[in-house]
């Protein structure tokens, strides 16, 4: 299988007043096509910060840095936007749905950004959500906005989905249904999926699980027999 | 402490607080530099008249005995009157230059109860000596000094008199011939005091008087004595009697006060609304961003009075400052006022003032604006309890717009056109508002272009248009009309003559009556045109009456109807004419006639009282000098100087032109910038997310501007109204019997004003652009949501 991530001895350092915090202390990590990855580690562990860079979103103050081949660490602005455009869907713990876009113009929006989207209506559709299209998010429950959300991240047809707490607002059912969502745009879509969690339970589904403390990894653990979103349990 | 929480408020989000606090200050340096100069200027009017015994009445007759003056004394209702003898004169000029027109008004120190002068230099001229005070204005612009000597042309004869000094006199504050000159042009034509001893044997008129003017009695009514003193007068060929108001100074300086007093009235209203309607925006904004700290401060016992007094702190500095640094500029400008205002009108001691007064007025003024705008905005803050004040307010829901049910309108649009147009409507008033702050700043570009395009179109449509001869040469008696223009044509230097005879007489219909001149015009004419408003020529009808639309207006006449003309020359017999057309004109009140039709009218055979000519530029210094020699030449009047003097004088004006372009432009600025940042700060969330999904700054820059620019199309569609409504009351309250301005707006104007409210759109956005590349994504999508 072919590495879509690649990255080698990453680190970040913040500055927050006088104290340097070290977020990242050197992390080496490769990350195949269609992967199932749950990054699983205490608050201030570092895993929100590997996800970050990972999505373009912030760079890292040393290491390396590769998508599919193609150093990411030293991009302009620009071109990271491009990148987060093009290569990544980003899915967040609190939805960040457009308010005043219905479901379906949320979708929509994100196809306009790329050049080969998926249908907008298909997948919400997959989502589960054909006949709610036409609600505003104020009008749609917590799990129907985070499907929206994951619609929205896989309808601009990126290579990697990101998902930052993507239960972590929701009730444990829904909770449930939101994962199953992501499991089958996995393995139907054969996305790469980099889910962020601290909630254990979660890893089961993994093809991997990455265990971050500290600012560095921990240890990775295999799953040959990963379970359904349906039996995992907390 | 909470007062610095205020500052550190303010320096956070300094551009907006300065772009508001600008608009203030620019709203209040009008309103104290013009009230100020209305101050100024309306005082020292009527000190001035008051002083010097400025009259009430005006007449001018042929010639009559000096006993006129006691026997209109004798008119109940008058209180002192004063006889003169009032002549044009040239000024020599050997080479034939300019014409320069002196109007010697004679004087009698010891009987001179009304229309008095002042003494500015030099000494009173002696009796029967050939001397004169000019006035000080005149000696500066030919470059005269006291002492020198001045030739003049009188009675065909070069005469020297000296200069003995300067003088002001209230009658001719607006130094101007007559209601054609619209400024002053002290080269071409000045006042001159000189004894009656020695104006009257110069003139043959020992004992004797053409021009009367009197005060009233306290309480008395002009109208109530006109009828008295004319029949006084009558049989000495009274060509004129006129109230103060209707006195050519007078009622140019009342004119500009009237204005100025408008302008008082307005430009400061408008600007402090657009800086409150700002800070409306800026506060209840502020107020919603920190519920969680009001909430706080709330539960830390805080009283309501206290918080609202925090958020007023905000509008009271900014009132504050808006009026006091406006207060501070418009008195400094005041000063250049009063300077720009002596280069008009002959006024002794009109200088720009500081005035506490005015300063606190305008304090007031903008902190009154200030509050009020503020509470507004921050009243939402009293209704909070303080748990609910920590909690996050209610999301907003998305809706559906009316503009949705345009359905293949609605799906041309991307989705983020579809969030801009939702957004619009989300936040309504906030929408209302910026289209009208936009409306009001390119209306003021629009009127002041506008303003600018009417003057041109004025002086186009008169000085090349209607008026298409060269020199126009007044008489002092009428002429023949076939033998005048022989004679004229006969001069060297003339291509072509047409007669013109101008007869001043009361035009009524029912009860309103109107003195003007009645100008009969010869048929088969091209030098005096009358023309409709798309240019096209009017013929001169065999009989009846042309008039011109404001004299139309005034005594409320159509054509067809019948008008009562009763000429001032002549037998002074009312007749009946009838109106047969109507017709724009901007200078004058205009009515015209056919000049023979005119002629039979009075009883005469054909006559003119001018000449108009087509000169020969190469000859026309010679002809000039010809002509000023000539004894039956009352003035020579250059058209083609007039319009240059009108299009120097709106040249000179620029430099305000480019000021309220610019004044105009910070408001539009200020009120979008604003209103940028507000929506901005509202969407950080949004537009974090947007970036993450892999928008450009760019992209996301221009969802603001495709939503300004939805807003700027309705405020552009509303301020063409707007533009109109703003000309027509500036026409409105500039418009006399003098001239009148069109009220025009072209298609530049639009443009120009459409450019301006373009660049101040895409400034803002500018600003913008920083502002959204300074977003983290990582801090705002941190915080948690609802």
């Amino acid at each position: 299988m072919q590495t879509v991530i690649k990255t080698i001895n990453l680190r970040k350092t913040f500055y927050t007043g006088e104290v340097p915090v070290h977020a990242l202390k050197g992390v080496d990590l490769e990350i195949r096509e269609g992967e199932f990855i749950v990054v699983l580690g205490p608050s201030g562990s570092g895993k929100s910060t590997l996800l970050n860079i990972i999505g373009g979103m912030d760079s890292p103050t040393e290491g390396e840095f590769f998508y599919r081949g193609t150093p990411l660490q030293e991009m302009s602005r620009r071109e990271l936007t491009m990148y987060r455009r093009r290569a990544v869907g980003f899915i967040f713990q609190f939805y960040n749905l457009m308010p005043n876009l219905t479901a379906y113009e949320n979708v929509a929006l994100a196809s306009e950004l790329t050049d080969n989207p998926l249908d907008p209506a298909a997948v919400l559709a997959e989502v589960g959500l054909a006949d709610r299209k036409d609600h505003f998010p104020a009008q749609l429950s917590g799990g129907e906005q985070q499907r929206v959300a994951i619609a929205r991240a896989v309808a601009k047809n990126t290579d990697i989905l990101l998902c930052d707490e993507p239960t972590g607002a929701l009730d444990y059912e829904t909770g449930i249904q939101v994962l199953a969502y992501l499991h089958k745009v996995n393995r139907e879509m054969s996305k790469t999926l980099v889910l962020i969690t601290h909630n254990a339970a979660i890893g089961g589904m993994a093809d991997r699980v990455i265990y971050i403390k500290n600012g560095r990894i921990d240890r990775i653990q295999e799953n040959p027999n990963p379970v359904t979103a349906e039996e995992v349990s907390w | 402490m909470l007062k610095r929480k205020l500052l550190r408020d303010i320096r956070q989000n300094y551009g907006a607080y300065v772009a508001c606090i600008s608009v203030m200050v620019i709203g209040l340096m009008f309103y104290v530099s013009m009230a100020l100069t209305l101050d100024s200027l309306a005082g020292r009017q009527e000190s001035y008249y008051r002083e010097y015994s400025f009259a009430d009445g005006f007449a001018q007759i042929d010639r009559g005995p000096y006993s006129l003056v006691s026997d209109i004394e004798g008119v109940p209702g008058v209180d002192r009157a004063v006889g003169r003898i009032v002549k044009n004169v040239f000024v020599y000029k050997p080479k034939g230059e300019e014409n320069t027109t002196l109007r010697l008004v004679s004087f009698q120190p010891e009987k001179q109860p009304v229309n008095r002068f002042k003494l500015e230099q030099g000494k009173m001229p002696s009796d029967g000596k050939r001397e004169l005070l000019v006035t000080p204005v005149f000696l500066k612009a030919n470059g005269y000094k006291i002492s020198d000597q001045i030739p003049l042309v009188i009675q065909g004869r070069e005469v020297r008199f000296t200069i003995t000094g300067t003088a002001n006199s209230p009658e001719y504050i607006y130094e101007v011939p007559g209601g054609q000159t619209l400024t002053p042009d002290l080269k071409i034509f000045g006042v001159a005091f000189i004894p009656y001893s020695t104006a009257a044997p110069m003139f043959g008129m020992e004992g004797q008087v053409n021009d009367l003017a009197f005060t009233l009695d306290g309480g008395t009514d002009f109208t109530t004595v006109k009828r008295s003193v004319s029949r006084l007068l009558e049989h000495y060929g009274l060509t004129a009697i006129y109230p103060r108001k209707d006195q050519l100074s007078h009622s140019m300086l009342s004119q500009e006060i009237t204005q100025l007093k408008g302008s008082v009235n307005t430009t400061p209203v408008i600007f402090l609304s657009v800086a409150a309607i700002i800070l409306y925006i800026m506060l209840r904004r502020m107020v919603e961003q920190q519920r969680g700290q009001i909430g706080i401060l709330k539960a830390f016992g805080f009283r309501d009075r206290e918080i609202v007094a925090h958020y007023l702190g905000y509008a009271v500095l900014m009132g504050f400052l808006g009026g006091f640094l406006g207060g501070l500029f418009g008195t400094w400008l005041s000063f250049y006022f009063a300077k720009l205002y002596q280069q008009f009108y002959n006024i002794p001691g009109l200088t720009g003032k500081v005035s506490f007064t005015y300063l606190a007025a305008g304090t007031f003024l903008s902190l009154a604006f200030s509050i009020f705008a503020g509470y507004q905005g921050c009243k939402g803050a009293l209704a909070l309890s303080p748990a609910e004040a920590m909690r996050p307010p209610a999301p907003k829901v998305g809706r559906r717009t009316l503009l949705e049910r345009v359905t293949f309108l609605w799906q041309v649009l991307s989705a983020l056109g579809k969030m801009a147009v939702r957004n619009i409507f989300r936040s309504k008033q906030r929408s209302i508002l910026a289209v009208l702050g936009i409306a009001a700043a390119f209306s003021m570009m629009v009127a002041t272009e506008s303003s600018y395009d009417a003057i041109y179109h004025l002086i186009n449509f008169q000085y090349e248009q209607v008026e298409r001869y060269d020199l126009k040469v007044s008489l002092r008696n009428y002429v023949d009309k076939t033998g005048g223009l022989a004679a004229a044509r006969n001069i060297d230097g003339v291509l072509g003559a047409e007669p013109l005879l101008e007869v001043p007489a009361t035009i009524s219909h029912r009860w309103l009556e109107k003195d003007a001149a009645v100008t009969g015009l010869p048929r088969e004419g091209s030098m005096y045109r009358l023309l409709t408003d798309k240019g096209e020529a009017v013929d001169v009808p065999d009989d009846g009456l042309v008039i011109s639309t404001q004299l139309a207006r005034y005594l409320d006449v159509k054509p067809g109807d019948q008008v009562t003309v009763r000429p001032f020359t002549g037998d002074r017999e009312e007749r009946l004419v009838v109106v047969r057309k109507v017709v724009p004109l901007y200078v004058g009140l205009g009515a015209f006639m056919d000049i023979d039709a005119l002629s039979g009218l009075l009883n005469s055979p054909p006559m003119a009282s001018s000449v108009l000519l087509k000169t020969d530029p190469d000859k026309v210094s010679q002809l000039r000098q010809k002509l000023q020699g000539g004894s039956n030449v009352e003035a020579i009047h250059d058209k083609n100087k007039m319009k240059a003097q009108f299009e120097e004088l709106i040249e000179s004006s620029t430099v305000q032109h480019v000021i309220f372009l610019f004044f105009a432009f910070i408001m539009g600025f200020a009120i979008v910038y604003n209103v940028n940042i507000i929506s901005m700060s509202e969407r950080q969330r949004e537009m974090a997310t947007l970036m993450v999904l892999g928008m450009t700054e760019k992209e996301i820059a221009r969802i603001l501007l495709f939503e300004q620019g939805l807003l700027g199309t309705a405020a552009v569609i509303l301020g063409v109204p707007l533009s109109y409504g703003m000309l027509w009351a500036i026409i409105n309250a500039s418009g006399n019997e003098i001239f009148n301005m069109p009220l025009i707006i072209k298609p530049g104007s639009l443009i120009v004003s459409l450019l301006g409210a373009l660049g101040f759109l895409l400034a803002a956005q500018w600003k913008m652009k920083g502002k959204v590349a300074g977003l983290s994504m990582l801090d705002v999508l941190k915080q948690q949501q609802d």
